[in-house]
């Protein structure tokens, strides 16, 4: 199957920051990729090439293909001609992504009224009937409603329905639950598959969270400072990890046992952009370290008796997890 | 928002007692008598006690204040002794001309201002942000009649495109008006400026650009409405200072508003047209104080006032 994205060696510069570092990875027409990784892994900045809404000042090479067509060596214009009907954006913090002297109904309706010229009536009814495929209760009232009178789940389903309005075929969800409640978390994530399901649209779901990725994605793309550590099918590489860091995450999740195991957190410190350490990024924190980790920055390349699409970026893949 | 409604009256009340107040001891503290400017420098005293008399100005300050407050309550104003007739209908039949001179004014602020502040907020740190920035801090350092008085020799002196007194056709409210916005121009520039600055990385904002809309959606309406929040509360409190400016911009310009009545009322001490002049100013301001206010929870929904949520 063609993929409906395609993001090959992307990096972004801000000055003398590398923030994306040769990122590659795809998402197949309606495919879960979850992009995890902390903060300052460059996962968001990712995403935001993609939507073409870096600051100004941003030094972007590689390539973003989406359905054929290269973003990057098109006009910025041109990309933002793709965002809202092709590709769709939520994020972090509903409340402040939503403006908050505009009425929600207004602001859900506005692609279809600025690029589709649709009546007052008809922004209206559009906006109610997307309030209530997002599960808004009593959304003829919700929708004169302003973003303060919303609790935090709604104004996330508010944020969905927004980026629903013109049917993209891709969503891409920027850490979607990290400012929600945790029961909220849950229904939101149980939306957005039920959304993917029934749309058939892509959806790419940054996150932080590997407890959150479990039930949902398809694939899984780990990030550590800017490049791309390990990727595969989730079931692969839950049950395969190849990369320490992989490793050192799954062991900081909760386990779903609900058994009052001890969590193991990564030792150290994400690394300081403005001084990378040399080698490969993870190795100061790594316990498997050795001499080449180092010097020599790992590549991302498939692993000897698993699948082609499991891939790692690390010298020693077969002493994780052994 | 009734609640909120009558509480505000009540202020206002109290507001305007202060400036009939305050009116009162200063013209009553600053030096001339008024009989003497009617009758003139050859009056004898007979004449002069006679005509203090019968104004009420031989009766101590205190009784003179309790007369002045009693009247005031009852919205009389008393007779102009310069011009006749009553002091107030002198002050409203010229109003009209200081409207439009402080209308003009506030719409010439406003949009230049706005437009201004918009350019400098889309590069800061360019040129064209630094030379706005300068020009704002000029104008915000020069006198208004100073402004009025270069304003005049330029444009209706040299250039001659502009006339330089009067109030005959739109011409004549140019250059009054611009000077009597000026102040206020770089205010809403620098406010216009700062506010879209302090909200350029709200998230909000990537929202839209995130629906594919242009950058001038992000700016009118996403980014203009929430900057304008601190713009509407310096409008109200600005406003107080134009209707004032109006004295200054009226006398060098020869415009006949109530600004000139009030100046020219003073030089001769006729008090009653001043303190009718300056109540209904401080009436004025009150009200659009309260306007602004209003307006306020109608830009920015979350402090609907008294609202309740």
């Amino acid at each position: 199957m063609e993929p409906l994205l395609s993001v090959r060696d992307l990096r972004v510069r801000f000055g003398a920051v590398t923030a994306v570092d040769g990122v590659s990875f795809d998402v197949l027409p309606g495919e879960t990729v979850a992009v995890v990784g902390e903060s300052g892994s460059g996962k968001s900045v990712t995403m935001q090439a993609v939507m073409g809404l870096l600051p100004r000042g941003a030094e972007v090479t590689g390539s973003i293909v989406y359905d054929g067509r290269d973003l990057l060596a098109r006009p910025l214009a041109e990309t933002r001609k793709l965002c809202g009907t092709e590709l769709a954006m939520i994020f972090q913090d509903p409340l402040s992504s939503l403006n908050p002297v505009f009425r929600v109904g207004r602001q859900i309706a506005e692609s279809l009224v600025r690029r589709r010229g649709a009546s007052r009536k008809e922004r209206r009814a559009h906006a109610v009937e997307l309030m209530r495929r997002v599960g808004i209760p009593d959304p003829e009232r919700r929708v004169d409603e302003f973003p303060h009178q919303f609790s935090g789940g709604m104004r996330q389903r508010a944020m969905i329905a927004m980026a629903l309005s013109l049917g993209p075929r891709l969503l891409i969800a920027d850490e979607p639950t990290t400012a929600l409640d945790v029961t909220v978390q849950a229904q939101i994530m149980r939306l957005l598959a039920d959304l993917r399901r029934e749309t058939g649209m892509g959806l790419a779901l940054i996150t932080h969270d590997l407890g959150v990725v479990a039930g949902v994605a398809d694939r899984v793309v780990l990030m550590y400072a800017g490049r791309v550590v390990e990727t595969g099918t989730t079931r692969e590489v839950y049950d395969h990890r190849a990369h320490p860091y992989t490793e050192g995450l799954l062991a900081s999740v909760p386990d779903d046992g609900g058994r009052a195991d001890r969590l193991v957190p990564i030792p150290g410190q994400p690394p300081n952009p403005l001084r990378p350490p040399g080698g490969c990024p993870f190795h100061p924190r790594c316990r498997y370290v050795v001499d080449d980790c180092r010097t020599d920055a790992p590549v991302l390349v498939e692993l000897a008796g698993r699948p082609a699409d499991h891939r790692a970026a690390c010298h020693r893949p077969e002493a994780v997890g052994a | 928002m009734l609640a909120y409604l009558v509480r505000r009256l009540a202020y206002s009340v109290f507001v305007l007692w202060g400036a009939v107040t305050i009116v009162f001891v200063v013209l009553r503290v600053v030096p001339g008598d008024p009989a003497l400017v009617i009758l003139g420098p050859d009056a004898d005293r007979a004449q002069v006690a006679q005509l203090r008399h019968s104004m009420g100005l031989d009766q101590s300050l205190p009784v003179q204040y309790g007369h002045y407050l009693l009247d005031v309550a009852q919205l009389h104003f008393g007779t102009s002794v310069r011009l006749g007739g009553d002091a107030m209908g002198q002050i409203l039949l010229r109003l009209p001309a200081t409207a439009e001179l402080a209308l003009a004014a506030v719409v010439f602020a406003v949009t230049v201002g706005i437009g201004l502040g918009v350019a400098a907020a889309a590069r800061p740190n360019s040129w064209l942000d630094r030379l706005i920035s300068v020009f704002t801090l000029v104008i915000q350092s020069t006198p208004t009649f100073w402004a009025g008085l270069v304003l005049l020799l330029v444009f209706a002196r040299q250039l001659r495109v502009l006339p330089s007194e009067g109030a005959h056709g739109w011409q004549n409210v140019v250059l009054p008006a611009v000077t009597l916005g000026l102040g206020f121009l770089a205010m809403v520039t620098r406010l216009t400026r700062s506010g879209l600055l302090e909200i350029s990385h709200e998230p909000y904002l990537s929202t839209v650009r995130a629906k594919g809309l242009s950058e001038r959606v992000v700016i009118f309406p996403h980014a203009m409405r929430n900057a304008l929040i601190p713009v509407v509360t310096v409008i109200g409190l600005y406003l107080g200072s134009v209707l004032g400016g109006t004295v200054v911009i009226e006398t060098v310009f020869s415009w006949p508003g109530a600004g000139r009545l009030i100046a020219d009322s003073i030089s001769y001490r006729d008090y009653n047209v001043v303190q009718a002049g300056v109540i209904l100013i401080a009436a004025l301001f009150v009200v659009v104080n309260l306007v602004v206010d209003l307006l306020y929870g109608l830009i920015d929904p979350r402090v609907r006032l008294g609202g309740d949520r």
